[in-house]
């Protein structure tokens, strides 16, 4: 049986598949999440080696623990969770976590030298915003991923990240702000 | 980082919520708050105007972010599959040991031990039986001169003039004892070993040379 069986099955019932040791069944789970876990994990080590070793070890976790799962909450945020946990253990293990971009000296950084608002076309937002992103913190970055690319409540968050629900709130919140305080920095806030 | 609990200006408590109003994640009761609020509060609605672009232009910067390269799936998936062939072999060798012990505890009460069980049971138990009866006891220490050796018995009248510790050496010298007596007529029944006649008739012979002592002399009939 190859992963392709296993191509309309919902992720609850796949992960109970993988914990029968299901290695097709895995190998569906792992086409779903590999770009999503990669990316999610950048998020918080901005060395892609070093991400694609933390993924290596979150999803040879999930094989190891799917039998671990209790349904009460999504896949992805259960998923996340044990990525999340992994890339903090490569960051303490490597020593980097201090490499990272401080929120307060984010409003420092230098502008961009792309062209004002008024002249950039849709790839040079995208790529406005990449930048203005990889200013803020890890922690606001983070936030911004989870709400709006992963789609997450803001309870899966605060569960994710064990803080309290007014905190998510409070720091999607400041997280928004401090980008759209970049993107006027870089000369499209008119747009933001 | 320390995330302050509650926001540094004034906010209303459905625009805290706009960003999971857009992604569709809030409950049915807050998302009918939030749409109420949003009917009658321009500063929220705005505020959801600039989430909502923020939300595309977000889609993009994450749409176009680098892929993992394709030696990532191909470590992961040549562990887990490293590691199914392995743990496919631990549950298979799982269940052969227990399948194994369950033979051996049946095996205990297997009908073909049962005979091989009595039969080694009943030779221990015969053969501790004849140990026991062969093994010398206290009893057998104690020794009963008129059983065993064949003896004789002479029947014996000693001299009036005989002293007690005449009497006791002539016994004590021929391995003699006194087993009844004295009669009536003052006579004891002694007793001797005596492998056959001759030996008999010896025991007599020195009785009677013993003038001093012993008087008759006479072969106790059976």
């Amino acid at each position: 049986m190859d992963a392709t069986h296993w191509q309309d099955v919902s992720d609850p019932d796949l992960l109970a598949a993988v914990a029968a040791s299901d290695a097709a069944a895995f190998e569906r789970l792992y086409q779903l999440y590999e770009k999503r876990v990669y990316q999610y994990v950048c998020t918080l080590i901005y060395d892609p080696t070093l991400a694609e070793e933390v993924v290596v070890d979150a999803m040879t976790a999930v094989w190891r623990g799917a039998g671990s799962f209790s349904r009460s909450s999504r896949v992805s945020t259960w998923i996340f969770g044990i990525a999340r946990h992994k890339a903090f253990d490569a960051l303490r293990r490597t020593g980097r976590h201090h490499n990272d971009v401080a929120l307060d000296e984010a409003l420092e950084m230098p502008h961009a030298q792309e062209s004002p608002a008024e002249s950039v076309n849709r790839k040079q937002v995208t790529s406005l915003t990449q930048q203005a992103l990889k200013t803020l913190s890890r922690e606001h970055q983070e936030v911004l991923r989870l709400v709006f690319y992963e789609e997450l409540s803001y309870e899966e968050i605060a569960e994710l990240l064990s803080i309290p629900t007014n905190t998510v709130k409070t720091r999607v919140y400041y997280a928004k702000q401090r980008l759209k305080h970049q993107l006027k920095q870089f000369g499209q806030g008119e747009r933001v | 980082m320390v995330e302050p609990d509650t926001l540094d200006q004034p906010i209303h408590p459905e625009g805290a919520l706009l960003p999971w109003y857009l992604n569709g994640t809030l409950r049915e009761d807050e998302r009918r708050q939030v749409d109420q609020h949003l009917s009658s509060c321009a500063a929220c609605r705005a505020e959801l105007d600039e989430l909502a672009q923020l939300n595309v232009q977000l889609h993009e910067v994450y749409a176009a972010q680098s892929e993992p390269s394709s030696r990532l799936q191909r470590a992961v998936l040549g562990q887990v599959a490293l590691e199914a062939s392995t743990k496919g072999a631990k549950s298979a060798s799982g269940p052969q040991r227990l399948k194994g012990l369950d033979e051996w505890f049946r095996s205990l009460f297997a009908p073909r031990w049962a005979p091989a069980l009595v039969v080694t049971l009943l030779v221990a138990q015969l053969g501790l039986l004849l140990w026991s009866m062969t093994r010398p006891t206290l009893l057998d220490q104690v020794t009963t001169r008129g059983l065993g050796a064949p003896t004789v018995r002479l029947r014996v009248v000693f001299q009036e003039t005989a002293s007690e510790r005449q009497i006791r050496s002539l016994v004590q010298g021929l391995r003699g004892r006194i087993v009844d007596g004295p009669t009536s007529d003052g006579a004891y029944i002694m007793e001797f070993p005596a492998g056959d006649q001759a030996a008999a008739q010896k025991k007599v012979d020195v009785l009677r040379s013993q003038r001093e002592s012993v008087r008759t002399v006479e072969p106790v009939t059976q």
